[in-house]
């Protein structure tokens, strides 16, 4: 690139990421805050079938047929869309690549270990390998043939490949992932400590984005501190907000399970707000220039995205529209009438939504509104 | 192996820059890129004050082969490489996968990005042409190593470049001493009369940097 | 024709294909035929001398397979170096060198204009023959003397024995002193040390001051740039500059004074008020070799500091300060003028008051002074043309001189055309042809007259290498090869060896692109033609050479050189002879007051001046501001472009574009430069397009808002525009180019004594309608 001058201070220019690049990190947090989310959901269901203590402590009842089956569903939700998301994430890092055939040959390729992009990439295909059979057992094997919910779109999808298909339907795609699902799928115990290296794999692939950025030490806005734990809890709430809004979709906005990841996501999101005014005041406290204008042009070349799109749009409305419904929800009986339950249906829907668009948006300003550490100029 | 002092660096000093940008020009015809390309060594114009308490200084970059090569540390693939037998930092094009996570970490915005996708910048002109140079001949074991165009090129004869230890010896005391203190990575001559110490380098050395 | 080198050099590196994948592009898109096979042939050193601005760095080129691949300087280089080892460079124009040898855009074959009016590509011998029958015809319909030769830059010296003594025409405009620095240059002269005013001995200087003169940038050969900085640096010299504008050599100035326009013959005699007041000037000097000195103390008592300050707007103390400076430090004290204090209507003044200090602090031929340059003693044609010839213009007198209807014009007495004029001779059939080779006055003044006089020429020539407002209107164009195409002899006078006379040669480095010839080629071709078409043996005086390269070494002949030895493989200059300081005579006569040269004590009666050092406001010649046109505007240059040559080339205007932060715009024309209050008022932002309007003319550029510029004063680059090579395009007469001439802007302002354009023009600025 080219520098710019112009001022006593040497700019250095943009370098181009841009919605690639956002979309990519937003899907990659998403991804991981799905799967967390669909591990959660399934521990949940898993102690209100073996009714153990532990489930009595959490969830209060253990016999909430509703809540078992909408925890199923977010459970199948979540693995899904995590690796829908890590797929098209995917897909636009690589499209944004000078050379992305190049990048497929990463296992002898990616030789700098001291690179988070190296170390990124080997999270996310695991990450992936673990999300993808997680998405397999739970929405195939012979009890989940049985089963229904809006989450076993992969089944019904597959189900008209097959009866379209030159095969027999009974022993088609879905037969067969039916099959090795149930052969795979280990004994619950086991089940368990995969989805836990799971977990681990997600929270890795979230922070592992603001690792990434914040290795960069001539960007101040890519701060060490602030943008990994800002992540972290972005990516958990967008997880949420994907994996419910499947949820909803699913008829399931009116269950505790809902409600509660809902009010777990509003926590979040506080002290997701907390971390980022924090790290706006470190900014614009900051010796370093570039840190200063970064700080300015949060709120002015990037107004539009940052205060509208991340602080009101991505996560203030959301928690008051969050509020407002969950109280509506639990201690009205607004849910008890067609249209009320329309209502409250839209709502939850409309705020897992703005998650999402915020944590695009929150993304996509860490990107533009990057400035690097200028020079100075001599003599000036 | 080459120890540092051995390791070629850049020198500028901007007291004898006159801001023609023939080193930009005498770099791009060198290595055959087309006018519009990004320059791989930049001449940018600063201008403060109010007229006539007007001033306006010219400054020459280009990659400046640093000792820590903040590039070389996040490619992934390793297409950058710190020369250790004569410091220049090269870019290999067929390793490079053009994620511009280089571009990123460069502190003097030295990596530039071709109709390819693919990173080129200085390579002290060891060859020429994008990615050239990767895997040619240390300048340390040539007899006659050819001076990188734009030292050749500059009219002002403000830009030097050469193993670290000759340099230093040029170099004025102010600029050798701030270059070890500072543990700089481009040898910079105060400008004449200045009273603060501020310089190209000072922003970009690994202590100052988020200073 | 090319050396090759065996040894290692600095460019053994450019290895053939193969060696290098990254190298193997590079012959092939530098090459402008299309082709982009690696290249394969072994590389080869040869050399140049850069005429970018016709001043002769030495350049040194890297060939493969014909292709110039790469160039740069020639270490120890009069002209494009320091001075003995040290390293030779290359300054953007020079090294966009590499760019014009292959350039796509050039003129390649000749044309001639057909009876429909179109231009048709020809032969040469087909375009030699229609040259010398439209010769003839125009000799029997209008006179050769009716001929103009405007050949500014031919780089051999026999367009003057072409044109002058064997067709005959007495009409001859050239740059320096018509176009370019008429005052300096004239003053220079008549006051005793020829235009020596415009290039002291920098290296010994311990007090320079660039007056009027952006010398780090706009510099005739890149030792001047050298000089001052080694100046700075080795003897600790005060570089002093005094311009309205900031520019690099103001910023690297120890003093900057920063002046109104046009006052600085208000500064130069204040400041001679200050030293004669404090009898710090050479009275030893002054009363052996100097006349007038009289005159000159009573017009510098006119003027102390503190009226000066008023008029320029400068600080008194400051005056005081720096000519205090120059005085103590002289003889080792310098000044520099050239353009920017000549091209004003009372540029005649302001440069002959500041000459004058020169005499007044006796730094005349002395180290670090005013240096006597010398001349190595070449052969003149005359000296080596074993043929006999007549001289047809010997009594002719030009029509300036000659008729009643000039009569007016005070140049009359001191030149012998003005640039102004010609269109007016024009429509007086005084002049009813041109021949321009290496030139463009529609940038230089009065342009839209000068198209309108262009079209009415019954012949118009155009030798040049690239479309232009004058190519495309002419009826004969004649592709010229360009500087590393043919063989070339170059000398000068200064130089970064203030004691030695020096000669630069080099055979051609590439054979001529495409179907163009170098001009020695082209002039002869022309004689030859000229021959079989009069019958007049005179015409065939250049067959006694066979090639340039013959003709040069008969040049040479005197200094015992051949252009062989010249260009000896390692370098391609010669110092020749040396000569010491104060040089000058017993009866050396520095002239204050210059009432004993008669032709200017004549011009200067009609013009209303004085013959001795007086102060002359702006405005009594030429424009003033006004409320309809308060602005003042002035052309300037820049490092990346000499006049009108360098615009086409596309990492020129890249750099140019980019040095002013605007190379993100589709725009690559030239800009105008206002102050913030300025522009304010005006409602423009960098970026904008702008309409600029004069009395008798307009056009539009992108505006560039900066500090630099003074409040009030407005500038930008010349040799832009509709007419310029920037356009692209043979067919199409000015297709849309980016930027304006500026000279649309201007009428027939100029200085009265020399016809000097003055290209201070009263304008007004607005935002363009639309983007």
């Amino acid at each position: 690139m080219s520098v710019t001058g112009g001022s006593e201070w040497l700019w250095l220019p943009h370098v181009h990421w841009a919605e690639f690049i956002a979309l990519y990190l937003f899907l990659g947090g998403t991804a991981g805050g799905a799967y967390v989310t669909s591990s959660w959901a399934s521990l949940m269901k898993s102690l209100m079938d073996t009714d153990s203590w532990l489930g009595k402590i959490l969830l209060a009842r253990t016999d909430d047929e509703e809540h078992r089956y909408s925890c199923a569903e977010t459970a199948r939700w979540g693995s899904v869309l995590s690796v829908l998301s890590i797929a098209v994430g995917g897909v636009a890092l690589l499209s944004h690549l000078g050379a992305p055939l190049r990048a497929l040959t990463f296992p002898v390729l990616f030789t700098n270990f001291g690179s988070w992009l190296t170390i990124g990439t080997w999270v996310i295909v695991l990450f992936t390998i673990v999300a993808a059979l997680e998405t397999l057992w739970l929405h195939f094997g012979s009890a989940v043939a049985t089963e229904s919910g809006l989450s076993l779109f992969p089944r019904k999808i597959l189900g008209r490949i097959d009866s379209l298909g030159p095969w027999s339907t009974d022993r088609g795609i879905v037969w067969l992932l039916d099959t090795v699902a149930d052969k795979t799928r280990p004994p619950s115990r086991a089940h368990g400590a995969i989805r836990l290296v799971g977990g681990a794999l997600s929270l890795l692939l979230i922070a592992y984005t603001a690792m990434l950025l914040s290795d960069i030490s001539v960007v101040p806005l890519w701060n060490r501190t602030y943008l990994p734990f800002i992540f972290l809890l972005s990516g958990v709430s967008t997880g949420i907000s994907a994996a419910l809004l499947g949820t909803v979709a699913s008829g399931g906005a009116l269950t505790r399970t809902n409600h509660r990841f809902c009010l777990t996501d509003d926590a979040i999101i506080v002290v997701e707000l907390v971390a980022i005014g924090l790290l706006v005041s470190f900014l614009g406290n900051s010796s370093d220039v570039a840190a200063n204008v970064t700080e300015t042009a949060l709120f002015d070349t990037y107004g539009l995205e940052f205060v509208g799109g991340v602080l009101i749009l991505g996560t203030g409305l959301p928690v008051a529209l969050s509020i407002t419904v969950t109280m509506l929800h639990q201690f009205t009986d607004v849910g008890e009438t067609p249209w009320g339950r329309r209502l409250l249906t839209g709502g939850y829907a409309l705020k897992y939504t703005l998650v999402l668009l915020g944590g695009f948006l929150l993304r996509y300003v860490i990107l533009m509104a990057a400035v690097k550490t200028p020079l100075g100029v001599p003599g000036l | 192996m080459a120890v540092e002092e051995d390791h070629w660096v850049f020198y500028f000093d901007p007291n004898r820059c006159i801001g023609c940008h023939a080193c930009s020009i005498s770099c791009k015809q060198f290595h055959g890129r087309d006018a519009d390309a990004d320059d791989w060594r930049t001449v940018t114009h600063h201008e403060k004050g109010e007229y006539p308490e007007v001033a306006e200084v010219p400054v020459s970059m280009s990659c400046m082969h640093c000792h820590d090569a903040p590039c070389a540390e996040v490619c992934p693939t390793e297409a950058i490489e710190k020369r250790d037998s004569d410091g220049i930092v090269t870019v290999d094009q067929d390793a490079c996968i053009g994620c511009k996570y280089c571009g990123w970490a460069c502190p003097f915005g030295a990596p530039t990005y071709g109709d390819n996708g693919l990173m080129s910048k200085c390579n002290m002109c060891l060859d020429q042409g994008p990615g050239s140079g990767a895997g040619a001949e240390s300048k340390n074991e040539q007899d006659d190593p050819i001076q990188p165009n734009c030292v050749s090129d500059c009219v002002g004869d403000a830009i030097k470049a050469g193993p670290q230890r000759e340099i230093i010896k040029e170099a004025s005391q102010a600029a050798a001493e701030r270059f070890q203190s500072n543990d700089g990575r481009v040898v910079v001559e105060p400008f004449r009369g200045e009273e603060n110490l501020d310089m190209v380098e000072h922003a970009a050395t690994p202590e100052h940097a988020g200073d | 024709m090319s050396e090759r080198v065996g040894t290692l050099t600095r460019r053994n590196l450019l290895k053939t294909a193969g060696a290098a994948a990254g190298a193997a592009a590079l012959g092939g898109c530098l090459t402008g035929d299309g082709t982009d096979d690696s290249p394969s042939g072994e590389l080869s050193t040869a050399f140049g001398n850069c005429w970018m601005c016709s001043h002769n760095c030495g350049q040194k080129a890297s060939v493969r397979d014909g292709t110039v691949v790469n160039l740069t300087g020639v270490d120890g280089h009069p002209r494009g170096s320091a001075g003995p080892d040290t390293e030779g460079t290359l300054c953007p124009k020079g090294l966009a060198q590499l760019d014009k040898t292959h350039d796509p855009k050039r003129i390649k074959e000749p044309h001639i204009r057909d009876e429909d009016g179109n231009l048709q590509k020809v032969s040469w011998d087909e375009a030699f023959q229609y040259t010398a029958e439209r010769l003839v015809e125009f000799d029997e319909n209008n006179g050769a003397e009716t001929f103009l030769d405007a050949t500014s830059w031919a780089e051999t010296s026999i367009f003057r024995t072409v044109w002058r003594d064997l067709y005959g025409s007495p009409e001859r405009i050239s740059r320096g002193i018509h176009v370019c620095a008429g005052p300096t240059f004239v003053t220079g002269g008549m006051m005793g040390v020829g235009s020596n005013n415009r290039v002291p001995d920098y290296q010994n200087s311990e007090y320079i001051i660039a007056w009027g003169r952006n010398v780090l940038n706009s510099f005739a050969g890149q030792f001047e740039a050298k000089g001052v900085l080694e100046a700075i640096e080795n003897n600790g010299a005060t570089l002093v500059t005094i311009d309205p504008q900031h520019t690099i050599t103001a910023q690297k100035s120890e003093e900057w004074m920063p002046i109104e326009p046009r006052t600085d013959g208000a500064l130069a005699l204040a400041m001679a008020n200050v030293i004669i007041e404090e009898e710090r000037y050479d009275e030893a000097f002054v009363e052996n070799h100097t006349y007038g000195f009289e005159a000159y103390r009573e017009a510098a008592a006119e003027m102390p500091p503190e009226r000066a300050a008023a008029i320029t707007g400068l600080d008194a103390e400051q005056i005081r300060r720096v000519a205090r400076g120059f005085a103590e430090a002289a003889p080792q004290a310098g000044i520099s003028v050239w353009t920017g204090t000549a091209q004003a209507g009372n540029g005649w003044k302001a440069t002959q008051n500041i000459t004058a200090l020169n005499g007044l602090v006796g730094n005349v031929d002395r180290p670090g002074g005013l240096r006597l340059w010398k001349y190595p003693a070449t052969a003149s044609f005359g000296e080596v043309c074993e043929q006999d010839y007549t001289n047809r213009a010997e009594y002719k007198e030009p029509a300036l001189k000659k008729y009643d209807e000039y009569s007016d014009y005070p140049v009359r007495h001191i030149e012998g055309i003005a640039h102004n004029l010609v269109p007016e001779m024009v429509e007086n059939d005084h002049i009813n042809g041109i021949v321009c080779h290496h030139d463009d006055p529609l940038k230089d003044g009065n342009a839209e007259a000068w198209i309108e006089a262009i079209e009415a020429m019954d012949l118009v020539i155009s030798i040049d290498a690239y479309w232009n407002g004058v190519s495309r209107r002419a009826d004969v164009v004649l592709p010229e090869a360009t500087q590393l195409e043919k063989d070339t002899l170059g000398t000068g006078n200064w130089s970064a060896y203030p004691n030695h006379k020096w000669v630069t040669g080099a055979k051609a480095a590439v054979e001529p692109q495409w179907n163009t010839l170098p001009d020695f080629d082209i002039l002869t071709g022309i004689a030859d033609a000229m021959a079989g078409e009069t019958g007049n043996d005179d015409w065939t005086i250049f067959q006694q050479w066979d090639s340039h390269e013959e003709f040069i070494d008969d040049q040479l002949s005197t200094l015992d050189l051949t252009l062989e030895e010249l260009d000896s493989g390692e370098t391609n200059y010669e110092l020749v002879e040396e000569y010491d300081y104060e040089q000058y005579s017993e009866d050396f006569t520095f002239r204050f007051d210059l009432d004993q040269v008669d032709s200017f004590a004549k011009a200067a009666e009609e013009a209303g001046m004085d013959t001795a050092p007086e102060w002359i406001p702006p405005g009594t010649y030429g424009d003033s501001t006004s409320e309809e046109y308060p602005l003042e505007f002035t052309d300037v240059r820049s490092v990346f472009f000499s006049h009108g040559s360098n615009q086409p080339h596309e990492r020129l205007q890249d750099q140019f574009a980019k040095r002013n932060r605007l190379s993100g715009e589709d725009y690559r024309g030239n800009y105008l430069y206002l102050n913030p209050e300025d522009a304010a008022e005006r409602g423009i932002e960098t970026g904008d397009m702008v309409a600029i309007e004069s009395k008798t003319g307009s056009g539009e550029l992108m505006a560039v808002v900066t500090q630099r510029a003074r409040p009030g004063f407005v500038t930008a680059e010349y040799g832009f525009g509709q007419t310029s090579a920037i356009t692209t395009g043979e067919d199409a007469r000015e297709k849309s180019a980016d930027g304006m001439n500026t000279m649309m802007l201007h009428d027939m302002q100029m200085d009265p004594i020399t016809g000097q354009v003055d290209r201070h023009i009263a304008v007004d600025v607005a935002p363009a309608g639309g983007d």
